[in-house]
């Protein structure tokens, strides 16, 4: 029935009977870690609304042929893993070349920490963009799935049609970048303070 | 196994042993490996920083608009069954099929031209006609020969964006959409004024002779709502007998195949 205390699966089933409430409902909760995840991968603001509705149209299609044998959140990135892959795809520009995309940080965060934290905290986030940026798609998945979305690498796997190991793979390349960023950051905090 | 593997197989649980989401065989695998090594431990470090930058995912997000989503689930639900789930991106115009790029937008136009002879004055049905004839002109003109960037045959073309702007530059928006509006005649200001505070609008020209307005949307960087989204807002607006976007000042978004109300 119709409550908000419906959890995922019981909407997921609605929405397979038709029920548009359902969908409103389930968009509704994840619109917000959808926008932020195909944001992440695809880093193409004008790209996100264009997935996050061919994701729901999915979702609205294939809602009762989902069977039930993982998480409906790890169904749902999945779906929204592929569509960002493939917007990247039909839109044939190196997502990596854009360097005008805002940093996450830009984009709406309200911040409750202090101004000095604020700042530090930008500036961090602003050099972990930008090593971020340089990441291939697949990459970036995993990076944000990780830390933003805490999933595991099981659930990862599920989400990216991969196995485990490949997730660990993509993993190590991805903290050896960022890491540097984050080094090359330390660097010249050091020289300025001398 | 060797302390050489160990480190390797800690190292790389790391991330997911920071995030809490680890077996618990492998988090004990973690945590004794950690006591003795110096270079895990910095990386646990890493790891909590990467994760206090990049914030909660749900905190980065705007949240969804009500009328974005209700007019989001109209149009799927309007899209029925599909035939082929591959077909989905280029099924999912909110015609419900395929369009053939030159259809004249028919919803739009005679609906503009119904409130318009429903509504209150000649002058401003005279003017419904017209501009209505100007909308199916540009609107019709350059989709029903052949264009410059017309797309290939196999061009995805999606809900939200009917067309592909294939010549469009990421990032290089326009200062903000134009509009042509014409407002009941009898509107107050006042209500006029909320009717373009709520979607951020501000007049440029007009009215002219014939009460035409043109208005120029300029939401917050971020903020903006998809420009179908603000014309179908208006249009349900009763005071508001006629809103098209001005072609060029941005890309409609499938005005032409809305939905009944």
């Amino acid at each position: 029935m119709a409550h908000e205390t419906d959890s995922d699966q019981d909407l997921l089933r609605r929405i397979g009977s038709r029920e548009p409430s359902a969908l409103r409902e389930l968009y509704e909760r994840y619109y917000r870690r959808l926008f932020s995840y195909v944001f992440k991968i695809t880093r193409r603001p004008e790209l996100v609304e264009e997935v996050l509705n061919d994701v729901m149209l999915a979702v609205w299609r294939q809602a009762d042929g989902f069977a039930g044998r993982s998480r409906v959140s790890t169904w749902i990135f999945g779906i929204a893993y592929r569509q960002s892959m493939k917007s990247l795809r039909r839109d044939r520009r190196e997502p990596s070349a854009e360097p005008g995309a805002p940093e996450p940080d830009e984009l709406a965060s309200p911040d409750r920490a202090d101004p000095e934290r604020r700042a530090a905290r930008r500036e961090l986030a602003a050099v972990l963009g930008r090593a971020m940026a340089t990441l291939p798609p697949e990459q970036r998945s995993v990076v944000e799935l990780t830390f933003q979305h805490g999933l595991s690498y099981r659930e990862i796997a599920a989400i990216m049609g991969c196995p485990p190991g490949t997730v660990k793979t993509r993993m190590f390349h991805a903290r050896r970048r960022l890491r540097a960023a984050l080094d090359a950051l330390d660097d010249l905090g050091r020289r300025e303070a001398e | 196994m060797t302390a050489v593997a160990d480190h390797q197989t800690a190292w790389e649980l790391i991330p997911w042993y920071v995030n809490g989401t680890l077996e618990a065989a492998e988090r004990r695998l973690v945590e004794r490996h950690l006591e003795g090594c110096s270079e895990c431990r910095a990386e646990v470090e890493l790891c909590r920083g990467l994760i206090d930058a990049g914030g909660r995912a749900e905190d980065l997000a705007p949240a969804p608009h009500p009328a974005q989503l209700d007019r989001l689930v109209e149009r799927i639900v309007a899209e029925g069954e599909p035939p082929e789930p591959e077909r989905l991106a280029v099924e999912a115009d909110a015609g419900g099929g395929p369009v053939p790029s030159g259809r004249p937008p028919r919803r739009a136009l005679s609906r503009a031209l119904a409130s318009g002879l429903r509504g209150p004055g000649r002058l401003a049905a005279a003017a419904l006609v017209i501009l209505a004839a100007g909308a199916a002109g540009y609107l019709l003109g350059p989709r029903s020969g052949p264009e410059p960037e017309a797309p290939p045959p196999a061009e995805y073309r999606t809900l939200s964006r009917p067309e592909a702007p294939s010549g469009s530059l990421p990032g290089a928006r326009p200062a903000g959409p134009l509009l042509r509006v014409v407002f009941a005649p009898e509107a107050p200001e006042r209500e006029i004024r909320g009717i373009l505070l709520a979607v951020g609008g501000t007049v440029v020209d007009g009215p002219s002779s014939l009460g035409v307005y043109t208005v120029r949307l300029d939401a917050a960087p971020g903020r903006e709502e998809p420009l179908p989204v603000v014309l179908d807002h208006m249009r349900r607006e009763p005071r508001v007998l006629f809103v098209e976007a001005i072609e060029g000042s941005d890309s409609e978004g499938g005005e032409s195949a809305e939905p009944p109300p």
